[in-house]
């Protein structure tokens, strides 16, 4: 295949949620946006809870500091690697979002974490690696 | 020592259900009440053999009115209120209209039992609406404020439904509605002047003086004979925006009701619920379900339609969600022998089921386009 029928990689999205595998995420897109000069976002993903009685049910503050907290840390690791990211914080189910996101930034390449599940508990949630992997409409790569 | 025992069992369901719900990202509420069925239809645990659940799961459902009514956002409800005043009140209307009617005239139940069906079936859950909101990027936009403001006139319709109904006119109840009166003019800036005082001070005077309120109207309704739930929505209504510049005040009343409160409410309830009537009720729960949903599209599409102008099928699924008003409702209908145990059964699995399958087809198909929120 030539070369020619890949787009060049201009951004670059990815999607944190503070473990040590979204570090390494963290780190590889830093690099990646580094040596393409492409630019660089970091996502994080405040989940909420689906169906509540009350709106203060599912808007838990604490959550959304903490989320503020990661992607603070996150753009920390970035600068490391020279590269000023675009941070960006939103509320929800992280694949929607995720996959939200990416339809308004038009990444070519977006990394994420592995959880690594395994067994039961991959059968009964699932992977949202996985689900971003299957419905994105660009390359997608996955950090152990 | 048997009643030790049961608490120690329901603060156990308490607990696994909030762990189970972070884990699999649904309300704690849905999870309580389903965790309430399985347990009540495996172990013999009769919630009217227990004086102090049903207390408290009384007083749950009063104060998660209040809170409900304090989570409006009075600015937004004042910019857009003729448009939701509309949406909201045939929201209500319909649903209840309908519901009331086939549970009435088609299945035959009785009048008071069919005003039950009608008065849970016609809610709108404000914050399953408000997350959906959130998700498509519209919370803070003139379609999700209009939205949000209609779903609390409408519950404000259920609530009102459910103390007047059923209440013969008495002089306790003229005092209720003079009480709530004064409550409007004079509780707001009470609080505004007396909570910046009192909070953060040792022994909790400000939650005290909260749940003094929150109990005062509930004592005068109960002497009057109507449900304390219009008094406690009115009332959070009323003290949202004294609330708001006094956050911490709202976030203590919060932990009280969602640590020991509403727990006992949502699990009562699922210990009520006869899985027995569950299955017998199957093709009951798909008519009322069908009822609801119908009403909701027949009364809320056209003025969605008329006064919004888009997304009218994705605001009308929405608004046809249910849970926190309709749980209360079949409650108050079954503590007060208006209802029997199958029929709360049958209004209870619909109610949930209301906010569930609207809230999913809204998103999956309905969806609007929106830009997320971003900070």
């Amino acid at each position: 295949m030539s070369q020619g029928k890949y787009e060049a990689v201009a951004r670059i999205l990815v999607a944190i949620d503070g473990s040590e595998a979204s570090n390494k995420a963290i780190e590889l897109g830093a690099e990646m946006a580094r040596s393409m000069a492409a630019q660089l976002a970091l996502l994080h993903v405040v989940e909420i809870e689906e169906l509540p009685s009350l709106i203060a049910e599912a808007e838990d503050e604490g959550q959304e500091e903490l989320g503020q907290m990661i992607l603070g840390d996150a753009a920390k690791i970035a600068n490391v690697h020279g590269i000023d990211p675009i941070i960006v914080l939103r509320k929800g189910h992280p694949v929607s979002q995720i996959l939200h996101y990416a339809e308004t930034f038009k990444p070519q390449l977006i990394i994420m974490g592995s959880h690594g599940r395994t067994g039961a508990k991959k059968a009964l949630l699932g992977s949202k690696s996985s689900a971003v992997t299957r419905k994105a409409s660009c390359s997608v790569v996955i950090v152990r | 020592m048997i009643d030790a025992i049961t608490l120690l069992l329901l603060l156990i369901i308490a607990l696994a259900a909030s762990l189970i719900s972070i884990k699999v990202g649904i309300s704690v509420a849905i999870i309580e009440i389903i965790v309430g069925i399985a347990v009540g239809n495996l172990i013999d645990i009769r919630p009217s053999e227990h004086e102090w659940l049903v207390f408290l799961a009384g007083l749950g459902s009063v104060v998660l009115t209040f809170l409900a009514g304090a989570e409006i956002d009075p600015d937004a409800m004042r910019k857009t209120w003729k448009t939701s005043l509309t949406i909201g009140v045939v929201s209500f209307l319909a649903p209840f209209l309908c519901a009331w009617l086939f549970a009435f005239l088609i299945l035959g139940w009785a009048w008071n039992a069919s005003l039950i069906a009608g008065i849970a079936l016609s809610t709108t859950s404000v914050a399953v609406v408000y997350i959906v909101l959130v998700e498509a990027g519209t919370s803070k936009t003139e379609v999700g404020k209009i939205i949000l403001a209609s779903c609390f006139i409408t519950d404000l319709g259920t609530a009102f439904a459910l103390s007047v109904l059923f209440t013969g006119a008495n002089l306790y109840l003229i005092a209720l509605f003079v009480a709530m009166a004064v409550c409007v003019l004079v509780v707001p800036r009470m609080l505004a002047w007396l909570l910046p005082r009192i909070k953060g001070r040792s022994g909790e005077p400000d939650v005290k003086a909260i749940l003094v309120l929150v109990v005062l109207l509930g004592a005068i309704a109960e002497m009057s004979g109507v449900q304390p739930v219009l008094p406690a929505y009115v009332l959070g209504l009323i003290v949202a925006k004294v609330l708001v510049g006094n956050r911490e005040v709202l976030l203590k009343v919060r932990t009280i009701a969602l640590a020991f409160l509403t727990p006992f409410f949502f699990i009562n309830a699922g210990l009520n619920v006869s899985m027995v009537a569950v299955v017998s009720g199957l093709v009951l729960i798909a008519l009322f379900f069908a009822v609801k949903v119908g009403a909701k599209f027949v009364g809320v599409l056209p003025a969605t339609v008329r006064l919004v102008g888009k997304d009218s099928i994705y605001i009308t699924l929405l608004m046809s969600t249910g849970l926190t008003f309709g749980t209360i409702s079949a409650q108050y209908g079954l503590s007060s022998g208006l209802i029997d145990q199958s029929q709360f059964s049958v209004l209870l699995i619909t109610v949930i089921l209301t906010a569930i399958i609207p809230t999913i087809i809204a998103q999956k198909w309905y969806n609007p386009k929106g830009l997320g929120e971003e900070s």
